[in-house]
């Protein structure tokens, strides 16, 4: 069986998938992978600087070694399954990465080590337990798993910066014909015409979400397994294509605000009637607020007004704030039209200084 | 503190970890690890030795005298590389509950810490006949796991900290 099916099959399972899914397992997974790996280390440590005659030089060696290995193994099995779990979530993307390999080889040289010991001065320990330091064996793979534990701590904690890039979403540029012809651009002369036909709903799917997705994963503080990473466009292709949306943005309120413009497509249904506006219903709000509806849209270009400002000076926080904007301009309208009935995003949004009545 | 943290991440020195982060952040992080991982190693082996579960063949003062310092040194390793942390990062530092939940633990271990060697050293007789098995005494070596297991956690949730909703300033910034 191929490896990568395999793998894939992995994260398939409904453990990986739950702890992909949950807030709070793989934040606390890491965690306990720590807290099980400290112990590993500092006992291992322990026992590395007796053998070589650093520390504890008085102390029996086989009687320190028996209390302690139960100690490592114990906490080395914690660390095992808590490093098995995070590696299901995202399996392909690690057997890939770099250094997770080198960390697994670095691991079986670890083992490997610790068998030479055993069979060499391990075995010889009655002799010279009561020493200052083991033998020279003893001694070389006491340096060696020194080395190797502190390698296998570089190397596990590289693999958190090193597999964003594997997982980052490809966001492909929206110049499609279907973009064209909306925002009236080269290949749809008539579209100010025809644009008028086209549903707020289907506007936003097809020109202002992808847009607004794009550029809210351009710059942000991104929370995931790597922890939080702030992103900001670096190279002039990442700006320019920045500036781009933002552009597509500061012209869409002059495609919603058209008099006339439909809520939805005649067979749409909100797919969360619970909390969600009927596109009825939102139409009613629409044409008796016509005004309030204009007045949003016009938030909607201001704050891409000022992205395009940040763009110009090469300006990331101001960017960010642009951004920010940007999200409390949908969100307040979201509220107010789609979802006004939606108490916790109601409450999120005052939490967030999101509310613009 | 917003505000703080914000000038912060202006400074001099801050400015040439970020630029640099690609590799210092997971150096100094590493590092950092190192440390738990001998601050770990070191405080265990006083717990258990003061609870009589490991370390028997030893007197408690010997215990101390022996892991004492090496805690010592690795808090000291700690601070050093998680004072550089909060520089090079000081917003997603500064501005979360669990970093600062977490320095109320740190100072927990490290009252603990002083005062458990502090009384060792000038009652090392009562240590290894009384001391051992008073209720008090017990608790708080105890109590030395979960300040350890405490500090490990929020120190990862440092980069998780919008999992706190509401209480996180993160969130709101």
């Amino acid at each position: 069986m191929d490896i990568l099916v395999w793998l894939k099959s992995l994260e398939e399972t409904g453990l990986a998938s739950g702890i992909r899914d949950s807030l709070y397992v793989f934040p606390i997974l890491e965690a306990v992978h720590v807290m099980a790996l400290s112990v590993v280390f500092g006992t291992i440590t322990i026992i590395d600087l007796r053998l070589l005659g650093f520390a504890s030089t008085g102390r029996p060696f086989t009687r320190m070694s028996s209390e302690l290995l139960r100690i490592t193994w114990g906490a080395f099995a914690v660390a095992a399954l808590t490093g098995t779990l995070m590696f299901m979530t995202n399996a392909r993307v690690y057997y890939n990465n770099t250094p997770f390999r080198v960390k697994m080889v670095l691991l079986a040289l670890a083992g490997l080590n610790m068998a030479l010991f055993h069979l060499t001065s391990g075995r010889s320990a009655a002799r010279w337990e009561k020493a200052p330091a083991a033998p020279g064996i003893g001694r070389l793979t006491a340096s060696l798993s020194l080395i190797l534990w502190i390698a296998i701590v570089f190397a596990g904690r590289v693999i958190g910066f090193t597999t964003t890039g594997a997982q980052a979403k490809e966001v492909a540029p929206p110049a499609t014909n279907f973009d064209d012809f909306l925002t009236g651009g080269a290949g749809a002369p008539a579209a100010a015409d025809d644009a008028a036909n086209f549903s707020v709903r289907t506007i936003m799917a097809a020109k202002v979400d992808p847009s607004a997705d794009y550029l809210f994963e351009s710059v942000a503080d991104i929370a995931d397994e790597h922890g939080v990473t702030h992103k900001a466009p670096r190279t002039p292709a990442e700006w320019d294509n920045v500036r781009h949306h933002l552009q597509v943005l500061a012209d869409a309120e002059r495609l919603l605000i058209v008099p006339g413009r439909k809520a939805a497509e005649p067979a749409d249904r909100s797919s969360n009637p619970a909390i969600e506006n009927e596109p009825e219903q939102v139409q009613k709000l629409m044409d008796s607020q016509h005004p309030d509806f204009v007045a949003r849209a016009g938030r909607l270009r201001e704050a891409a007004t000022l992205g395009l400002k940040a763009v110009d000076t090469r300006d990331a926080k101001a960017l960010f704030g642009a951004i920010t904007a940007i999200d409390k301009a949908c969100e307040s309208c979201h509220l107010h039209y789609w979802y006004p009935n939606d108490e916790r995003a109601h409450q999120a949004a005052k939490e967030e200084g999101g509310i613009i009545e | 503190m917003n505000d703080f943290a914000v000038w912060l991440s202006t400074t001099l020195p801050s400015v040439f970890l970020q630029t640099h982060e690609a590799w210092m952040i997971p150096v100094i992080q590493s590092l950092h690890i190192i440390g738990i991982g001998l601050a770990v190693g070191s405080a265990l082996m006083m717990t258990l030795r003061v609870l009589g579960w490991a370390g028997t063949d030893q007197t408690v003062r010997a215990t101390q005298a022996r892991f004492g310092p090496w805690l010592t040194g690795a808090l000291c390793l700690l601070l050093a590389s998680g004072g550089l942390l909060v520089v090079a990062e000081p917003v997603r530092e500064l501005v979360t509950v669990s970093f600062w939940v977490k320095m109320a633990f740190v100072a927990t271990l490290v009252a603990l810490a002083v005062c458990f060697q502090r009384s060792v050293r000038k009652e090392e007789q009562r240590w290894e006949q009384t001391l051992v098995s008073r209720p008090g005494v017990r608790l708080a070596a105890l109590l030395v796991f979960v300040v350890l297991g405490c500090i490990i956690l929020l120190g990862r949730l440092i980069a998780y900290d919008h999992i706190w909703g509401h209480l996180s300033p993160a969130t709101k910034a």
